[in-house]
């Protein structure tokens, strides 16, 4: 049937959007640890083809509606396809603000070593993993989404600690009230991807609560 | 409480019909079935019909019957097939349509009188199965041409759009796509003709019937037939004779009747396919 | 992507009304055209020029141009092209015949007399509409005593056993019920890899589903011709928009 074919399309394209974004985060956190400023350029170059990306899914997504007038699950599985193009795509945003951030601190070593941002730079990449074996095939867990909790906790913990070095020394303050950005940054990519999976027990209950 | 008169009157009158119908044939039954036998059928007719058979009253009305279809059946369907596949519907088809009406109204007797005076005796074919014949088709002709076109038009348009559609031309469409479907519809008009056409007597006592019984040899030969001679064997009324009268009325009616229908198993047969 | 039929400055009129108004479309080979538009907007009209149906009726007069494949349509005779343009119509018309003899009626009708040719042809016919299958126990069966949308695929069947080049479909799916229906768009779809099809609907959502082209017509005219997916997303004349949004006809 034309429709299967052309749903498996959107999704794929979905899942190809979210591994670009995936590794620009990664990227963006192993440019800071290693200072690397090419790296961080090639991030920021890169975002563009996220964005085409982007734009090329929901474009598929009106013309499916528009054309196949899809109802029921279909429906909802694209109306939601466009909402979770549209996460991804802030999440590559959120690795080009970090990618900025990194050619933003001029010295060469940083104030401590990185040690948690790293973590809950994988834990956001855990979270998109899930969210999108979820989309994939079509399947709901709460129970692997508690590692939300998990970047809060770290969070806090890095805002702590970069307090207190602020507090240290007034020449750190520059570079460490960036760090603290990137802690957020990373913890709003975080919320996105849990959005992701949130949309997807959207679609497979139909129930608007968990969006 | 209207209703329930109306129907009773309904009732009564086709019971009435029904009656009548039954009387009638009940009556010729009942008389004439002592003059049937194989003689009478295979005999040729002795002492002025006293006695012997009606053979050549038969064979007379056969031909005349053939005569009159062959004449008739061509001209009336062409004519139908004419009006409705090749004329646009306009004041001639009109005039043409008024024209059968008019003529189906007509007695049969002005058709025996106009067949006397043209074919016999201005063509000078003279008393022949041919004169006879072709009176009656005269006769039948306008109950063919609109039975034919009845059943012509009833035809869907969207069968013969269908056909057109594929590539067929009008011939094509009417040779396999109208004719078939019409052909009920027209075997009906040409078997009320066949009994109209073995029964009336005016048509062919001035231009076919003879009172000899002599047995044709060609179309320009006259002939003896069923009804006239019923006729004359009524108008000369002796006890014999009335009896082989009814005799010849019941042998008219069972052929008419045999015709009728194997008419309508070959139409059956026929329209195996077409919708109902 | 050629274009198989050219239609220019096409006018048409029923006595002195006139149903067609400098029409000028172009149909483009092995896609779907759908031509849609209010009743009595004159989509039946035009879609009937194409096959030069329209002859058939009394007091019709037509100008302007219509070719196929860079030819005249009114040069090429007029058997010969209903051959080459195929129509199915809105209600089923199978012949009060078997169903092989529906299908071998046009290759008949065009020659063809050798027995096992014309089975062959017709197996062939029935199995690209789809409905080989579903009939090919009982061939002589009575046409009459199938489905609607049966009868739909066999009317198809029948067009397909003459070897069309383009396909003419008026409103093929208005008598049909929805799984008929969903059944013939699908089959549309396929027959699309080797025919050229126009489509005359008003089912906006079928024409949205089916067509690589569509062109809206309103009162005799056309108003826009464009690719379906920027007729349904982003029309250029608002009267389009207010038709298929549903805000008239």
């Amino acid at each position: 049937m034309v429709k299967q074919e052309k749903l498996q399309d959107m999704k794929d394209g979905t899942v190809k959007l979210a591994e670009m974004a995936s590794q620009a985060i990664e990227n963006c956190i192993e440019a800071l640890k290693n200072r690397d400023f090419e790296l961080s350029d090639s991030i920021i170059r890169n975002d563009k083809n996220i964005n085409d990306l982007y734009v090329e899914i929901e474009n598929k997504c009106i013309y499916l509606i528009a054309l196949e007038q899809p109802v029921a699950t279909d429906l909802r599985l694209i109306s939601s396809t466009m909402s979770i193009t549209n996460d991804l795509e802030r999440i590559g945003d959120y690795a080009v603000n970090i990618a900025k951030i990194n050619k933003g601190i001029k010295e060469k070593e940083l104030v401590k070593p990185l040690i948690d941002l790293p973590r809950m730079k994988d834990i956001v990449r855990a979270e998109i993993e899930i969210s999108m074996d979820f989309y994939k095939n079509m399947t709901y867990s709460e129970e692997k989404l508690k590692i939300d909790d998990v970047i809060d906790d770290l969070n806090k913990q890095v805002f702590n600690e970069l307090v207190l070095i602020m507090m240290g020394d007034p020449k750190t303050v520059d570079q460490a009230a960036k760090l603290m950005l990137v802690g957020r940054h990373l913890e709003r990519a975080g919320d996105h991807a849990i959005n992701i999976a949130n949309r997807v027990n959207y679609i497979i209950t139909g129930d608007a609560r968990y969006i | 409480m209207k209703d329930k008169y109306v129907y009773a009157l309904l009732w009564a009158s086709t019971i009435v019909t029904a009656m009548i119908l039954i009387f009638i044939l009940g009556f010729v039954v009942l008389k004439g079935s002592s003059a049937l036998s194989v003689e009478f059928l295979i005999d040729i007719p002795r002492r002025g019909g006293e006695a012997g058979g009606i053979f050549p009253a038969i064979l007379g009305t056969f031909y005349l019957v053939i005569i009159a279809l062959v004449v008739a059946v061509p001209l009336g369907v062409g004519g139908a097939l004419y009006l409705v596949e090749f004329q646009k519907e306009n004041i001639i088809t009109k005039i043409i349509r008024f024209g059968a009406d008019t003529l189906n109204a007509i007695p049969s007797i002005i058709f025996g009188l106009f067949g006397f005076a043209f074919l016999v005796y201005y063509l000078k074919l003279g008393v022949c199965i041919l004169s006879g014949g072709v009176t009656l088709a005269f006769m039948v002709l306008p109950t063919i041409l609109r039975t034919s076109e009845e059943a012509l038009r009833a035809v869907p348009g969207w069968d013969k759009e269908g056909s057109y559609a594929l590539g067929a031309t009008k011939l094509q469409t009417i040779k396999n796509i109208v004719l078939p479907q019409s052909l009920s519809g027209i075997i009906t008009g040409i078997v009320l003709s066949i009994g109209r056409a073995a029964g009336e007597t005016a048509p062919i006592i001035f231009t076919a019937a003879i009172l000899n019984p002599v047995l044709p040899e060609s179309v320009f030969d006259p002939t003896m037939s069923l009804p006239s001679h019923l006729y004359t064997l009524v108008s000369e009324s002796t006890p014999e004779k009335l009896v082989n009268a009814y005799g010849t009325a019941l042998v008219l009616i069972i052929l008419v009747l045999i015709t009728t229908y194997s008419a309508m198993l070959f139409r059956k047969y026929f329209t195996r396919h077409v919708r109902r | 992507m050629e274009e198989k039929m050219e239609i220019e400055d096409l006018n048409l009129w029923y006595g002195t009304f006139q149903a067609l108004k400098d029409i000028e479309l172009d149909i483009y080979e092995n896609r779907v055209t759908a031509i849609i538009g209010p009743s009595g907007c004159g989509k039946s009209t035009l879609i009937r020029c194409l096959n030069r149906m329209n002859d058939l009726l009394d007091d019709v007069t037509i100008e302007g141009e219509i070719e196929m494949d860079d030819e005249d349509i009114y040069k090429i005779d007029v058997v010969t092209l209903r051959k080459r343009i195929g129509m199915v119509f809105q209600k089923p018309n199978p012949f009060p015949m078997s169903i092989f003899d529906n299908i071998a009626y046009g290759p008949k009708i065009h020659g063809t007399k050798d027995k096992k040719k014309l089975r062959e042809i017709v197996e062939d016919s029935l199995k690209r509409a789809v409905l080989w299958d579903e009939v090919k126990d009982d061939l002589n069966k009575s046409a009459l005593d199938l489905s609607g949308g049966q009868q739909q695929r066999l009317c198809i069947a029948r067009t397909l056993a003459v070897k069309p080049e383009v396909i003419l479909f008026d409103e093929p799916c208005s008598a049909l019920d929805p799984i008929s229906t969903r059944k013939i768009e699908d089959l549309i779809a396929k027959l699309k890899e080797n025919y050229t099809i126009v489509i005359v609907t008003h089912n906006m959502q079928q024409a949205a589903r089916v067509s690589d082209f569509t062109a809206f017509m309103y009162l005799g005219k056309m108003l826009e011709f464009d690719t379906t997916k920027n007729i349904f997303t982003n029309p250029k004349n608002e009267k389009t928009e207010s038709y298929i949004s549903g805000r008239f006809g």
